[in-house]
Formats: C-alpha cells, sequence, structure tokens
C-alpha cells in the first residue's frame, strides 16, 4: 500500500522516485496514465489512482479465464439467486405470472360483466344555474331490461 | 307451551276470516254500501302516487348537423342555460312528450332509427323523486341507470353516443 502511495505520487508529481527498485515501475505507470490522460482526454480529469485501476482491470483480465459453461452457471447463479433449487423456483414462477398475465385479458373479456358506460347529468339548482355530475349506465341485455321494467 | 297444529289452525282461521271479509265487500252491490260505515282506510299501495313526466330528447354534434347546422333554436330557456355546461353548438329535438305515470310505470318515448327511451318513476320521497332511465338502441345492449331528480326542475341527462356522432339528450322535468 505505501508502495503504491509512493509511485502515485511520483507519477502525478514527476519526482524521480526515492528507491532506484521502482524506477522501472515508475517509468511503466507514467507511460500507462499517458496513455489513460490521451484516451480519456474528452472525458473528466483522470483521478490519481486511475492508472492503478486500469493495471487491476487488465490483470484480471489476463487471469485464465474460466470455462464457457461455468461463466454461464455463474451468470445464472447471480441472476436468479445463491442455490439452484431457488433458480428453478424463481424461473417456473416467472414462466407462471407469464401464463397468467397473458390469460387475464381473455377471461376477463369472456366472463366479466361489460364495463358501465359513463355519461352526465345536469341539475337545475334555485338559483337558475345548473350542475353537472357523472352519471353511469349499467349494459343490460334486453331480455333482462325489459323483465325490471315489467 | 303452543303445539305446531294450534299455530296452523290460528293461520287457517286468519286467511278464512280474510277471504270471508273480501268476499262480503266484494259481493256487496255498491247501492246497498252505506259511505259512512266502509272504513276509509285505503291501503298505500293502491294510493294513485301521480307523476307528470315532461320529456324533449334532442341528438347533439354531428348527429344534430346531419339535416343542416341547428344551434340552439331549438333548446328552451332552462335547457339552454343547462346545456352551456356543456361544449357541444346543435342540438336537435328528436322526440318530445308527456305522461301522467304511476309508481313503476313506465313512460316510453319512442326514438328514430327504431331507437327508445324510456323513464320510470321508481320511488318518491317529498320533492326528490328516484327514476330509472333505459336507452334502447338497436344492435346494442341496453343502457339502465337510476338517479334522483328533483320534482319541477329540469334535468339534462346524457344518453348513448348517436351512431352519427354527438349523443342522445335527454331533458326531462318530473311534476
Amino acid at each position: 500500500m505505501k508502495t503504491q502511495t509512493l509511485i502515485t505520487q511520483c507519477v502525478d508529481s514527476g519526482a524521480p522516485p526515492p528507491h532506484p527498485a521502482l524506477a522501472e515501475t515508475v517509468a511503466h505507470q507514467r507511460a500507462l496514465s499517458a496513455l489513460l490522460r490521451q484516451a480519456y482526454a474528452h472525458a473528466a480529469p483522470e483521478p490519481p489512482q486511475l492508472a492503478f485501476l486500469a493495471q487491476r482491470v487488465i490483470a484480471r483480465a489476463h487471469a485464465q479465464p474460466q470455462p464457457l459453461f461455468a461463466r454461464a452457471w455463474l451468470a445464472v447463479r447471480a441472476f436468479f439467486g445463491l442455490h439452484p433449487l431457488w433458480a428453478w423456483s424463481s424461473a417456473s414462477a416467472a414462466a407462471a405470472l407469464a401464463l397468467a398475465l397473458a390469460i387475464l385479458p381473455l377471461v376477463q373479456r369472456t366472463s366479466a360483466a361489460p364495463a358501465p358506460v359513463r355519461s352526465f347529468v345536469i341539475y337545475q339548482l334555485p338559483s337558475g344555474g345548473g350542475f353537472i355530475r357523472v352519471l353511469e349506465y349499467e349494459q343490460t341485455s334486453n331480455e333482462e331490461t325489459s323483465h325490471d321494467q315489467s | 307451551m303452543t303445539s305446531p297444529n294450534t299455530g296452523l289452525l290460528s293461520a287457517t282461521l286468519a286467511v278464512a276470516l280474510g277471504m270471508l271479509h273480501t268476499a262480503c265487500v266484494f259481493a256487496a252491490p255498491p247501492s246497498r254500501t252505506n259511505p259512512a260505515s266502509v272504513p276509509r282506510t285505503v291501503p298505500a299501495a293502491q294510493t294513485p302516487a301521480a307523476f307528470t313526466l315532461n320529456a324533449r330528447v334532442f341528438i347533439t354534434g354531428k348527429a344534430a348537423r346531419q339535416h343542416g347546422t341547428i344551434g340552439t333554436a331549438q333548446l328552451k330557456g332552462s335547457e339552454r342555460e343547462l346545456t352551456t355546461y356543456l361544449t357541444y353548438r346543435d342540438y336537435r329535438l328528436i322526440q318530445k312528450g308527456s305522461a301522467t305515470v304511476s309508481l313503476n310505470q313506465a313512460f316510453t318515448l319512442n326514438l328514430p332509427d327504431n331507437a327508445s327511451v324510456a323513464v320510470t318513476v321508481v320511488s318518491s320521497n317529498r320533492d326528490l323523486i328516484k327514476i330509472q332511465v333505459v336507452w334502447k338502441l338497436p344492435g346494442q345492449q341496453d343502457l339502465n341507470t337510476k338517479l334522483n331528480v328533483v320534482r319541477n326542475r329540469a334535468t339534462m341527462i346524457g344518453g348513448p353516443r348517436h351512431p352519427a356522432g354527438g349523443i342522445y339528450l335527454l331533458s326531462l322535468t318530473v311534476k
């Protein structure tokens, strides 16, 4: 940690490294920092630790890659949860939810009563003016209505 | 203790007495009935509660302009005042009628194109009158609603959409 701070100071300030053993590392970081400055010239100013962060990312990328199946499995586990059983239950629940959402409008269309028709009524006030309010009509079949009126 | 037979006997006796009383009332000729002896208590259900319905049906908007722009010339004073709450410019009178009806007696106005609107007084409490309005349009389900109106006050009731555009509008006054 102290070494990294020391190198960061050398890269930022341009001062020579206090120990000759660090000279090569400082020169490498300066070169990398210059490249990053060029790359991010149009973006925000480069933070001091950017060179080391980039180095870590490059080191991770150069690490031995995992097999394709293992990476896919890790992605699935990261997406659904930690346990395979939970992954299966989550997937089945999501499928059931999608199916229910697809069927629900069809069921509503076939079984539910028709939506009420909205209209209005305007009442005359004693002062001569009026006030308006919402009125709802039920949609009924002809037989039902004639039965009601008989 | 009351046995079931006793209760049944009492009920049968009451029904028999009631039938006998009814038969006596209807069998007696009117000329021989002494008005002073006949009780004046008439059941409430037989009391004719009369309501005079004045109804005018308009079509508005595009439907009203089918045969030329008409504006609000066919609206009465109170109707014109109430329709200021609406955005339609044209109101064409397509039917009007007046009738005196009793409770639960429908007053039907037949409209052009086999449509109709029926108004029925369902109940009343002093000046507050509950009515049922049923619109019938060919090829559509009936539109049915109940609402309260005030006696002797004009009421404009929006109806269903007219096939040519605009709506049906019922102007109703209950007296």
